[in-house]
């Protein structure tokens, strides 16, 4: 029974790099406070660069948003064809399973639901081929199915918790910190 | 029925077919894009190490610093 899982872009959370800055002390030379702070300026603007170019590569494929169906496969009229459907999955066995045919249905609603709310580009693609096997599923009365689609959820973006990560920095502590510094002295 | 199954699982097989196309191509375009992003941070870092050894006459003082530091600004300030 297939389920149909969003897809979400797995990028790897970036490495906070170090900065010169955090090397200087009050009797640093200037030569090398404002190398520095030239420095840094420089890891900044790449770490910048490197954060946009990762974001870039979850934008949707160029295919991505023609959801017409390739030849071959079934169309979204419903038109059959003479693909086989396996009954285990060729590339992996996560979802694999068997259903009857109210069951599929009731998992196609669910999946058509899940692709609704995703934010993936690929919603565009398999959403009418779900739709097609939810209405197909409906007007089948009693069949038995055995098929495994592996859409590779991520886990990653499944279980990490809506909310700040743990690493963020917490301004009202800082600020609260700095408040109950003693004034530093007037140059 | 046998018509309405074949159609079922055709529309199962397209469905895996187009979403697993859909998730190799977003795999390569991650596995590019992080491969610049990184590439990007690295030339960052040299960019960074060749100010860190940049010489500066240390009996300029704050001034030279200053004059040396402003001579960077062009290129630091612009993406």
């Amino acid at each position: 029974m297939p389920v149909a899982t969003p897809v979400y872009c797995q990028v790897a959370k970036p490495d906070q790099p170090a900065l010169p800055l955090s090397e200087l002390k009050a009797d640093s030379a200037p030569d090398d406070t404002i190398r520095a702070y030239a420095a840094t300026v420089a890891i900044l603007k790449g770490a910048v660069r490197e954060r946009d170019l990762a974001i870039e590569g979850c934008a949707a494929p160029v295919n991505a948003q023609d959801p017409a169906p390739q030849g071959g496969g079934a169309t979204p009229s419903g038109a059959a064809t003479d693909v086989k459907m396996s009954p285990t999955n060729s590339d992996g066995k996560r979802y694999q399973g068997t259903g009857r045919a109210s069951e599929s249905a009731a998992v196609a609603n669910g999946a058509v639901g899940l692709l609704r709310k995703s934010p993936h580009p690929a919603r565009n693609v398999i959403r009418p081929a779900v739709e097609e096997a939810k209405r197909t599923a409906h007007n089948v009365s009693s069949m038995r199915t055995e098929v495994g689609v592996e859409l590779r959820p991520c886990a990653a973006a499944a279980e990490s918790p809506i909310g700040p990560s743990p690493g963020r920095h917490d301004f009202r502590k800082s600020a609260e910190r700095k408040s109950r510094r003693p004034p530093s002295p007037r140059l | 029925m046998g018509a309405s199954i074949g159609r079922q699982n055709a529309a199962v097989a397209d469905l895996k077919a187009r979403a697993d196309a859909e998730v190799n191509a977003m795999a390569a375009s991650e596995t590019a894009a992080h491969r610049e992003a990184a590439a990007a941070l690295d030339q960052a870092q040299q960019q960074a190490q060749a100010l860190s050894d940049a010489p500066i006459d240390p009996n300029a003082g704050c001034a030279g610093a200053i004059r040396w530091g402003n001579a960077q600004a062009a290129e630091l300030s612009s993406w």
